[in-house]
């Protein structure tokens, strides 16, 4: 085993810098940043041409905190308003995730106004085993604020008793799994087209 | 018949046997003293900040550099008896030497070149045994000098040898004549004394290990982790002093006094040090003409030694290798495919897969959790994209949830945006009437006593000074595993510590006997920290 060690600390290491010229910081107004220059609104993986949310400790609408229940408003599917956010003058305000994706939509957050909830399989295309229990697997360095929580998905289904369930991202143990869309969860959003 | 084990086949007459032993010697010697100077440089680098030459940091060993060095005293411990038995069997003989009309000189060399061997052996020996702050610091400063008048005697005593018999001493030395019995009775003597060496490491280790006896006070009786120390039980608890040596050119010396209690289930620790200015400013902004700016002066090198709060990093480790564990990795980049380290010092990391519970006092960020930041050193973990301070081994441990947070969206040396605003502007009152190193006043604001920042609330007039600090809730999880408080008073910090004597956590270390102690302090400074080689032993009374 010690002698593997030095390959999987190579192969970390590669991955690592992989990451590092996977990702690009952009500015709210949508202005590209270097990776050790701050601070920054979304993330654009170059691998996908994705562009993703950023959050912050702050209070508001990227609160990385809130959670949201699942809620489509364009089809009325899922459970509105069960979620828990906080805006800037620190009210407490029942929320879900439709309220996000609109509220981000009208800022044209970093340039963008085609921002919806990823799919399951895009959220763990951000998966990243950063080899410490304390981190949320994500490239923290570009994904800060990220909780060991799950995050909802798009992806969408009935059970067998013809309730809706909704798809999570777990980034702390990397997980997927289903909950009722009344379930709340945290959120991060994404801009560009559906894989 | 003749055997050589030296590179290229030779036909004279073997050597005498003093000769014989001066050519084992000089290859013995050779590697050693190089390895000693190399690594000894390195430790008189990373400790005083500087270079010697320009540049010569980055051909100088890196890594566990401590425990090398101390091998590398063994080494010398061992070769130097071999020698002096040499001596012993040859005492009617003067020191060898071919130098023809410089013989004289040269002879003067070598016995030059044995007594500052022999000192700084000994010195060594004083500096492992009592510290490296030992009699003010000036064991280690004469162990430093004497080691570069051995380096400027080596290189006189090689310009003769080689300047008047180039050929002659060069061969007998590079090109030996041994015999094979020479080479095998030589190999078996190191493999022997180090394999013995090896084993007897750890009994030696705990021999002159000084020992912090923890006693035992009934569960009747109550200990408050407030600093104070006004219990009876902690003016009856026995006390040792370390002397920790600070970094930097002057390399202060900072005793700290340590005593130990346990209760139960629970352990109590009291650490004391000295310090006339309690550094209670933590990197403050300040209102410019411009913009917010943080006040600092190294933040952008991860080497802050102005604008921060002091702290006392407490270490813990079952195993008592000298310079923590050896978990300081020296040099500029000692971790392979790591970034280059911020200020080329190194890093912290735990070796073979260890772990070593840190547990990190901070008198701003912790103040008021009354607990402190429970942190470890493991294995060096992967650098994580994006990124700007890799820590190799050293890392808090996990949180849920609470802890506090920096008053800035990004920080930099130019204009910064806080990251919130005091609700009440008249919260930011005492930081304008504080004087330096004022004791009653921390440099935080609560979380919730602030909002985001908007500029439209911006109203404040330059020169306004706000903490950077916003303390949230208590540390959840494993990081606030301990609690802990302290206080500053008439020139010593206090701080009081208490845990459970196990732990449930994979990044601590259970507080039971035998186990090894370390403290090292941060005088205002992020990185920069006084430190001891030698722990001290837990023994249970």
């Amino acid at each position: 085993m010690q002698r593997l060690l030095p390959l999987l600390a190579w192969l970390a290491c590669t991955a690592a810098a992989a990451d590092e010229s996977r990702y690009q910081k952009l500015t709210s107004q949508g202005t590209t940043l270097p990776p050790h220059l701050g601070p920054w609104a979304c993330i654009v993986d170059k691998q996908t041409g994705l562009v993703w949310e950023n959050k912050t400790d702050n209070e508001g609408t990227h609160l990385d905190a809130a959670t949201y229940s699942w809620f489509d408003a364009a089809s009325g599917t899922g459970k509105a308003k069960s979620g828990s956010c906080i805006n800037t003058r620190l009210q407490v305000i029942p929320c879900d995730s439709s309220d996000l994706i609109a509220q981000a939509r009208r800022e044209r957050w970093c340039q963008r106004s085609d921002w919806r909830l990823p799919s399951a399989a895009e959220l763990q295309g951000l998966l990243l085993d950063t080899g410490f229990i304390g981190n949320p697997r994500i490239a923290t360095g570009f994904f800060p604020h990220t909780g060991r929580f799950p995050y909802w998905s798009a992806d969408l289904r009935q059970n067998a008793r013809n309730e809706y369930e909704a798809r999570l991202v777990h980034f702390g143990s990397g997980q997927s799994l289903w909950l009722p869309t009344s379930a709340a969860a945290r959120i991060r959003l994404v801009a560009g087209p559906s894989r | 018949m003749l055997t050589h084990c030296g590179p290229f086949p030779l036909t004279a007459m073997p050597l005498h046997k003093p000769l014989t032993r001066i050519v084992i010697l000089h290859w013995l010697a050779l590697p050693l003293l190089f390895a000693s100077l190399a690594s000894g440089a390195r430790i008189h680098i990373s400790s005083r900040l500087d270079d010697l030459l320009p540049g010569i940091a980055h051909w100088l060993p890196q890594g566990d550099v401590y425990g090398l060095h101390l091998l590398l005293a063994c080494c010398w411990l061992v070769l130097a008896s071999a020698y002096g038995t040499h001596l012993w069997l040859n005492r009617a003989a003067r020191p060898y030497s071919t130098a023809g009309r410089m013989a004289p000189y040269n002879r003067g060399l070598i016995q030059a070149l044995r007594w500052l061997l022999l000192a700084l052996l000994l010195l060594g020996l004083a500096i492992y045994l009592a510290g490296s702050a030992a009699a003010g610091g000036w064991l280690l400063w004469a162990h430093r000098w004497l080691a570069f008048t051995l380096l400027a005697c080596f290189i006189l005593h090689m310009v003769m040898q080689a300047g008047w018999t180039p050929w002659t001493q060069l061969r007998a030395i590079v090109l030996p004549r041994l015999t094979w019995q020479a080479c095998v009775v030589t190999l078996l003597a190191i493999l022997g004394i180090g394999t013995a060496t090896w084993l007897l490491r750890p009994t030696w280790q705990q021999a002159t290990t000084a020992v912090l006896p923890v006693g035992s006070i009934a569960l009747s009786e109550t200990i408050t982790v407030d600093g104070a120390s006004t219990e009876a039980a902690w003016q009856q608890a026995a006390a040792r002093t370390v002397e920790t040596l600070g970094v930097g050119r002057e390399q202060a010396a900072i005793p700290v006094t340590v005593q130990a209690l346990r209760q139960g289930e629970v352990m109590y620790f009291r650490f004391s040090w000295p310090d006339p200015t309690p550094s209670l400013q933590h990197l403050p902004l300040i209102k410019t003409p411009t913009g917010w700016q943080i006040k600092q002066r190294g933040l952008n090198q991860h080497d802050e030694t102005l604008y921060y709060e002091d702290k006392l990093a407490i270490m813990f480790a079952n195993d008592a290798a000298a310079a923590g564990s050896g978990s300081m990795q020296l040099g500029h980049q000692p971790v392979h495919r790591a970034p280059p380290h911020a200020t080329g010092r190194g890093y912290h990391a735990a070796q073979g897969g260890g772990l070593i519970d840190v547990w990190h006092w901070k008198a701003v960020r912790t103040h008021g959790f009354n607990q402190l930041d429970d942190s470890h050193f493991g294995s060096p973990y992967p650098v994580v994209p994006g990124d700007t301070r890799y820590t190799a081994g050293y890392k808090s441990d996990p949180l849920q949830a609470g802890g506090y947070t920096e008053n800035w969206a990004w920080p930099g040396e130019g204009n910064i945006r806080p990251k919130r605003l005091p609700r009440d502007p008249a919260l930011l009152t005492r930081f304008q009437q504080a004087k330096a190193n004022d004791p009653s006043v921390y440099w935080g604001m609560s979380w919730y006593e602030s909002m985001p920042y908007d500029s439209k609330d911006d109203h404040y007039p330059v020169g306004t000074l706000m903490p950077s600090v916003l303390w949230k809730t208590v540390f959840e999880g494993d990081r606030g595993d301990v609690q802990a408080a302290a206080q500053w008073q008439q020139g010593r910090w206090t701080l009081e510590a208490a845990r459970g004597i196990q732990s449930a956590s994979p990044f601590d270390l259970d507080l039971v006997d035998g186990l090894y102690l370390w403290v090292a302090v941060f005088d205002h400074a992020q990185i920069r920290h006084s430190y001891h080689l030698r722990p001290l032993r837990l023994r249970f009374d």
